[in-house]
């Protein structure tokens, strides 16, 4: 598999929140990037289709999902 | 192109010995042309022999079609198993649209297809060629669990006549989902790892 590499600017913030998550999963950074964009790609996907994405809280009621 | 692969080891059964075998990241033309060309014919023309016992579940499944629907899709994984030059098995999973149900805080692999060749199954032909194919396809899927920190957790909706296969693995059946109208199983964390710890001895 081609594998290229980038270099990412991130803010503060969100090194904190990437730090968190990949300590949080147990996982490398890279693995919650790729995660996320697998994640936002499928949902994209789904969203183009016509499809749409919910969200549904603890008393199960949903509320639509919505990406940029 | 090189196809990126893993070595693994299935069971000859005629020959009694463990032979080589490829597991290929991506499911090529070529397993396609299997799956059509090798893989079908048998499905119907034994499934005469068979309609008393079981019928074959998975022969509907077009792997065609499949793996044109995830092309380009970052979520999905395919595999392919290739042993004696033939397609052995295939897999599709998916890698971040599924929760487990035994910890539904976390996320899991969920397999979406899998399935061995028809000249690998007992009650398709009287004397199977390989055995271990489902299981390889299995470990890379709890592999990929692994490294997507998803601690082993694996799911699937099993046929019903896979069911069984799936107990013996250690795999909890969380009971019939509606939707997909099958049994929905589950691999628990401690199983993944015994299970990954059995495959590598």
């Amino acid at each position: 598999m081609n594998k290229k590499t980038m270099t990412l600017n991130l803010s503060s913030d969100e090194m904190t929140v990437l730090d968190e998550l990949a300590t949080q999963k147990g996982v490398n950074k890279t693995v919650i990037l790729k995660q996320a964009l697998r994640l936002y790609q499928a949902i994209q996907i789904r969203m183009q289709n016509g499809e749409k994405v919910f969200v549904e809280d603890k008393k199960n009621e949903k509320s639509e999902l919505i990406l940029l | 192109m090189n196809r990126k692969y893993n070595e693994a080891k299935v069971f000859d059964r005629q020959n009694k010995q463990y032979i080589d075998s490829k597991l290929y990241f991506g499911i090529s033309s070529k397993n396609i042309d299997d799956y059509e060309q090798l893989w079908i014919p048998m499905f119907y023309s034994e499934k005469k022999e068979v309609q008393d016992r079981l019928t074959v579940e998975d022969a509907h499944w077009n792997w065609r079609k499949k793996v044109l629907l995830c092309e380009g899709i970052l979520a999905y994984g395919t595999y392919a198993l290739e042993a004696d030059n033939k397609t052995q098995g295939m897999m599709i999973t998916e890698t971040v649209m599924h929760q487990s149900k035994l910890q539904s805080t976390e996320s899991l692999i969920y397999i979406e297809f899998i399935a061995s060749a028809p000249w690998n199954r007992s009650y398709l032909v009287p004397h199977p060629k390989y055995k271990g194919v489902g299981m390889v396809l299995l470990s890379q899927a709890i592999g990929e669990s692994f490294e997507n920190g998803y601690e082993g957790r694996i799911g699937l909706h099993s046929l019903p006549g896979a069911e069984t296969f799936y107990k013996n693995l250690g795999m909890i059946d969380c009971g019939f989902d509606n939707h997909k109208q099958l049994n929905y199983f589950e691999l628990p964390i401690d199983k993944a790892s015994e299970l990954i710890k059995e495959f590598s001895t």
